[in-house]
């Protein structure tokens, strides 16, 4: 009796290792036949577009590749992966027909529903297609998932409004930020582009946007557009602590030397903060004239404000090093002076011993 | 007499029998919550833009934190491979921890150091820090040099008194970061506000490529007390790891590679330098602090973000290594004693710590008490040969099993693994550990259990390094 059941035990036990060791190098293989048969699809997807012109293109076997995107989870990954690439989708007059066997294969109808998935997974690939293929009408059907409940989602619907680069996706993502459905950071870092200016910009005249203006700036320093200049100005010099140090670093981000002055005097600000990005801003607009208002903060109350200042001033090149030479060995406060010697100390050995001639021009 | 010491027996082995097909139903459990975990993850990477988070100039920025105690085979690699990150905002604080060895000149001269006052930005009692250095070559690197305290703990607290930005990564001198392991773990610090703590992959990378600081090419070596280790790695943490970061019950991100907020971390005081597990022991507070105060919270585990470290490759070394582990979870049990079997602490009070006392820090005792019960009984003709052996050999069995799981999982998510040379040395260390090694180190547990009830001292121990050279990382026999 005791022999059977040990029996039974051993042989229980080897059949489980088998089947266990079966299992593992069985998905070894299949994994191994999902690769090559994803890399074939993905072979085929430029294969059927062809570089030739339109009659090249070979439409059957697109809308067969188009049809498995529009099914297969597997091959809507591949076609994600070759959007991302820059591979797809074709552009100039090759544009139309691709669109056309997209539409034909079920694919363009399928992503709608696909967004209406109950599998997060199903909704955010879908999204990211949408936007990645450049269709008509994608910012519309990408918006309700904006509020989805599943963050990955969320970040997925605001990557994919970013792919828009459209006026209208640029409303949908600052509507998210008003109304919270992202971090204030991951929303602006999306609204970077120069295609998001004017709703920015619109955006930061309007009542409804006061609470998120200092996001609106420093998304506007983001993007880059001299037009911003005026209201980050007004905004630095009217607004709140929170305003002003968004309205300094998006400043320092434009570099115009036309904010020279407003920084200047936002050096004397009675926020800390607020003279530690003005310091910060003022070397990446790389002016000679930011020296002496620099050379003033080296000796500021806060060690923070004096360590941006003496840092500003490195970044300024060789006017700013020679002032620091200076300050290393003359200015009074003794802070001031351990600044500028750090700051001095972290040049290479030439840079550091400025020549006695613009030491006297300084002095 | 002989009656009740038979009674006796046969009472202890059915316990054995239950004891071990509870160890089995748990496995599995985390076997299938870990299986459930990876697949979503894996599933959901179409979805996550990690360009952008490395890129982008509002990601949080990051304080690597790197104690180094007589480091100097390793440590310049191991800062290339962190300043190599693909990220945009990181600094790097070396902490040299009153090195005997090269290690403050490797690093002078590789990256041109130089003297630079740093003001510490939080208050915790370390050994005094007695220099800090910024490089010439690169600003993202700090070295302090401090006297030493003895443990890895007063070392990362001196880091991140100095350490300036709002998340720390704690990372070995040893190790090797995958090229993007820091968008991979910021993400989850992004996506999801209310993470306090989160653990990585860490992988033994004796035996793989290693190219300017990474590992480029995943290799097992062709010794078995590597391989095995490997196995055991992945089953911790794709199995163990992973299951419990599902059950929102993660007790252990690991000091070698783990990162948190650092306010958290400073608000229960950092690292506690009197403990052999000072990781485990930081996590459990983190969970107490959060609980107590009844706020919304996430320690969790990712298997993506990659840190390779060096495995110990004499049976001497890896002793020392597991012998602190036993005693270190021994001692985070002790110290959380307030917080088990309390429904106030959730899944980390009600099942991860009762969990970790029944099965692993009395798990060994049992076991070795399992075969020296079986073998009397045998001798003493209460069992039969037959039955011992059957029991045995479904005990092997299992263990074998959950091994192969951790690998159908690697194989399922990642497969870093690619050729089938490798990959068939784990099958094989799978199908061995069983046979030797695990209860080599049952034993190697038993005594550190003995020696931590007796407050015998521990030695931290000198890992014996070959470092990582540009082709590959040599495992020594």
């Amino acid at each position: 009796m005791a022999a059977d059941t040990c029996r039974i035990i051993a042989f229980f036990s080897l059949g489980l290792l088998a089947a266990l060791t079966l299992l593992v190098l069985g998905k070894r293989v299949i994994r191994g036949l999902a690769e090559r048969n994803s890399s074939r699809r993905r072979a085929s997807w430029t294969e059927a577009l062809g570089n030739g012109p339109v009659p090249d293109m070979r439409m059957g076997q697109l809308r067969a590749l188009a049809r498995q995107a529009a099914r297969r989870p597997a091959a809507q990954e591949d076609l994600l992966s070759l959007l991302e690439s820059g591979a797809l989708p074709p552009r100039g007059t090759r544009r139309e027909p691709f669109e056309a066997a997209l539409r034909r294969a079920g694919l363009v109808r399928a992503l709608p529903a696909a967004c209406r998935s109950r599998t997060a997974v199903t909704r955010g690939r879908a999204v990211l297609l949408w936007a990645r293929l450049g269709l008509k009408g994608a910012e519309r059907g990408i918006e309700p998932l904006i509020a989805d409940p599943d963050p990955d989602v969320r970040a997925a619907a605001t990557q994919a409004l970013a792919i828009c680069h459209s006026e209208e996706a640029a409303w949908i993502l600052l509507g998210a930020l008003r109304d919270g459905h992202m971090a204030p950071e991951r929303v602006v870092e999306r609204l970077s582009g120069q295609w998001a200016a004017l709703p920015l910009l619109r955006a930061l005249r309007q009542v409804s946007y006061a609470r998120v203006r200092p996001w609106l700036a420093e998304a506007l320093g983001l993007t880059g557009d001299p037009r911003a200049e005026p209201l980050l100005i007004t905004m630095l010099e009217h607004g709140g602590q929170e305003h002003r140090i968004r309205a300094c670093r998006a400043l320092g981000r434009l570099s115009r030397p036309t904010s020279f002055t407003a920084l200047s005097v936002a050096l004397g600000d009675p926020s800390a903060s607020v003279r530690a990005q003005a310091a910060r801003a003022l070397a990446d607009l790389g002016d000679a004239r930011s020296v002496g208002p620099l050379v003033s903060l080296l000796d500021d109350e806060a060690w923070w404000v004096r360590a941006r200042a003496a840092d500003a001033l490195r970044a300024l090149g060789e006017p700013g090093l020679t002032a620091l030479a200076h300050c290393a060995t003359e200015h009074p406060d003794l802070f001031a002076r351990e600044r500028a010697a750090e700051a001095l100390g972290l040049e290479p050995e030439g840079t550091r011993n400025a020549d006695g001639a613009d030491r006297a021009a300084i002095a | 007499m002989i009656d009740t010491l038979h009674d006796l027996v046969i009472a202890f082995n059915l316990f054995v029998i239950a004891y071990m097909a509870a160890q089995c139903a748990n496995q599995l459990v985390l076997i299938c919550l870990g299986w459930r975990e990876i697949s979503e993850y894996v599933k959901r990477k179409s979805l996550r833009d990690y360009d952008t988070i490395a890129t982008s100039e509002l990601s949080v920025p990051v304080s690597i934190v790197v104690p180094a105690y007589n480091e100097e085979s390793v440590i310049a690699e191991s800062v290339r491979s962190l300043l190599n990150s693909h990220y945009a905002a990181f600094e790097v604080v070396v902490v040299n921890d009153g090195s005997t060895d090269r290690t403050l000149d490797v690093l002078t001269e590789d990256y041109d150091l130089v003297p630079h006052e740093r003001v510490p930005r939080a208050q915790l009692d370390t050994r005094p820090v007695v220099a800090s250095y910024r490089s010439l070559s690169d600003e993202r690197l700090l070295v302090l040099t401090k006297e030493n305290g003895g443990c890895r703990a007063d070392a990362v607290n001196a880091g991140l008194r100095y350490a300036r930005y709002p998340l720390f990564l704690a990372v070995d001198a040893d190790t090797l970061l995958d090229i993007d392991a820091l968008p991979r773990l910021v993400r989850e610090f992004q996506v999801r506000p209310e993470t306090v703590a989160l653990g990585g992959i860490v992988r033994i990378a004796n035996g793989s490529t290693v190219e300017a600081g990474h590992v480029t090419e995943a290799r097992t070596p062709r010794e078995l007390l590597v391989n095995l280790q490997i196995v055991e790695y992945l089953r911790a943490f794709l199995v163990g790891r992973t299951g419990w970061s599902r059950l929102g019950a993660v007790l252990i991100v690991s000091g070698a590679f783990g990162i948190f907020r650092r306010e958290d971390v400073i608000e229960i005081g950092g690292y506690d330098p009197d403990s052999f597990a000072e990781d485990a022991d930081l996590v459990v507070r983190l969970h107490r602090l959060c609980r107590d105060r009844g706020r919304p919270y996430r320690i969790g585990f990712i298997a993506d973000p990659v840190c390779w470290t060096e495995a110990p490759s004499s049976l001497k070394v890896l002793k020392s290594q597991r012998e602190r582990w036993q005693r270190g979870l021994l001692e985070v049990l002790w110290t959380s004693r307030g917080m088990m079997g309390r429904r106030r602490y959730g899944t980390v009070g009600m099942v991860a710590l009762p969990y970790f006392l029944a099965f692993e820090a009395i798990g060994p005792l049992v076991e070795v008490l399992g075969y020296v019960v079986i073998t009397l009984s045998v001798a003493l003709g209460w069992l039969t040969p037959l039955v011992a052996i059957a029991f045995f050999g479904v005990a092997v069995a299992f263990g074998i099993a959950f091994s192969f799981g951790a690998l159908l999982v690697e194989e399922r998510a990642f497969q870093r693994y690619r050729r089938w040379s490798c990959f068939g040395r784990l099958v094989l260390a799978a199908g061995l550990e069983n046979l030797g090694y695990r209860q080599w180190y049952a034993l190697v547990r038993v005594r550190a259990t003995w020696a931590h009830l007796w407050q015998r001292p521990q030695a931290w121990g000198e890992m014996e390094r070959a470092g990582f050279t540009p082709e590959s990382v040599p495992s020594k026999s």
